[in-house]
């Protein structure tokens, strides 16, 4: 028996160099990887959470260039010479970010699984809604499936940060 | 598609590098949108706004905001998901698909035949789908895009986009189009037929829908039967024309539509 050749291309390493939180980070990985398993796998970023894995339950939910994106829809090698933000890129040293206190006050989580997709997608909402409606919110966060919370807590979550940034706006006025 | 495993190419080709195939432009009386224009640049474009409010109306129904901030425009036509809302507004606007071969061959492609089937063009296999086009709507037509999904943002499970010309009572013009019925977006012409006949009464939107409802072969599978999604078409088609007519009288009296 002639011995069989495998067609097609032998796994390579690629490159890729990008900015994560605000830090020069680089990798070599296959070029079928997802992104959001290069985040944790290759840059250690564990704090975003592979779901649906195509792009449906949306707790993969990073920003790429300043815009809430779904990182598993992504390959990695896509994001050489990107600049991301991921969950861990929330907090300011030791200070939870104000979406992050919210969250913990209203109770926005109880398994925690959906929370790092819904802080992104909520973050980029507020950047680009800065007045919402409840209704406006529950839209939104319909991008992001959670199991737990009934996703109440979740809206009272953003809409007091919405809040908190209309107070701020008007003393500055 | 990837991740579905529907397919699985031995190469493949990231345009997002390529800033000339993203762009939203005038040219004549037409707008032109790349291919690689994502569906959130496309929302949010004041040309879009301003000419093709219904493009504009069905971009909102489409995924999520963290999905249209990525999801594109020619990637959607081409993936031709017959629930798609994009291909949909395509097809009711009157559009084509701007569609470039080897040697900077041009073709474009009427909605009406650039959509065959469930996922299928007629894209040929040496052809890249650089943009659409899409001729401006006329100031005083109405239009409405309508659907039912289980959660917003999902795929419809029927969707309908119309636009009407009115005077008077009177609908001069008609286009009306529905999405996951069949296999790809379709013209209802029999439900165009009854509103230029009728008018833009009532009455005559009742006659509309349920002439839609008849004129359809509509899928049944696992999301919903072809029962329920004539149910779905007639009413939602009643709630968009409904809804249609009132904002031609409104734009033609000058009064911005919500």
């Amino acid at each position: 028996m002639s011995s069989h050749k495998i067609d097609g291309p032998v796994a390579q390493y690629v490159p890729s160099q990008l900015t994560v939180n605000g830090e020069l980070r680089s990798g070599a990985c296959e070029p079928r990887k997802l992104l959001v398993d290069f985040l944790r796998e290759d840059l250690g970023l564990t704090g975003t959470h592979v779901g649906c894995e195509h792009g449906i339950c949306g707790a993969c939910t990073i920003h790429i260039d300043g815009q809430a994106g779904r990182s598993c829809t992504h390959l990695a090698v896509q994001a050489h010479g990107c600049d991301l933000k991921t969950v861990e890129g929330l907090q300011d040293s030791s200070m939870l970010h104000p979406l992050q206190e919210a969250f913990r006050k209203h109770h926005g989580l109880q398994c925690g699984f959906c929370t790092p997709g819904m802080l992104m997608t909520a973050l980029d909402f507020l950047q680009t809604h800065p007045s919402p409606s409840e209704e406006e919110v529950r839209e939104a966060i319909s991008a992001v499936v959670c199991r737990c919370t009934g996703y109440q807590g979740i809206v009272a979550a953003v809409m007091s940060v919405a809040n908190d940034m209309a107070e701020a706006r008007a003393k500055t006025q | 598609m990837l991740n579905f495993r529907l397919a699985a190419p031995a190469a493949l080709i990231d345009l997002s590098r390529i800033p000339d195939l993203a762009y939203v432009q005038e040219e004549d009386g037409d707008i032109l949108i790349g291919g690689m224009t994502r569906q959130r640049v496309a929302e949010n474009s004041p040309l879009v706004q301003q000419y093709l409010p219904l493009f504009h109306e069905a971009l909102k129904w489409v995924g999520h905001l963290p999905t249209r901030s990525r999801g594109t425009v020619g990637g959607s036509m081409a993936h031709a998901d017959p629930s798609a809302e994009q291909p949909m507004a395509l097809l009711a606007l009157d559009g084509k698909v701007v569609a470039t071969g080897p040697a900077g061959r041009i073709r474009e492609i009427p909605a009406q035949e650039f959509f065959v089937s469930l996922f299928t063009t007629s894209l040929e296999p040496d052809e890249l789908l650089t943009g659409i086009r899409i001729p401006k709507m006329a100031a005083g037509a109405g239009y409405a895009v309508e659907e039912f999904a289980r959660r917003k943002g999902d795929f419809a499970i029927v969707g309908v986009a119309v636009v009407v010309q009115r005077e008077g009572d009177r609908c001069v013009s008609a286009r009306i189009v529905a999405a996951g019925v069949e296999d790809r977006p379709i013209r209802l012409h029999q439900a165009e037929a009854a509103l230029v006949d009728g008018g833009l009464g009532a009455q005559s939107i009742r006659c509309a829908a349920i002439a839609a409802a008849s004129e359809v072969d509509p899928l049944s599978d696992p999301n919903a039967s072809a029962d329920y999604r004539r149910h779905l078409l007639t009413i939602l088609l009643s709630r968009a024309l409904t809804r249609a007519a009132a904002v031609a009288q409104n734009r033609q009296s000058g009064v911005i539509a919500a």
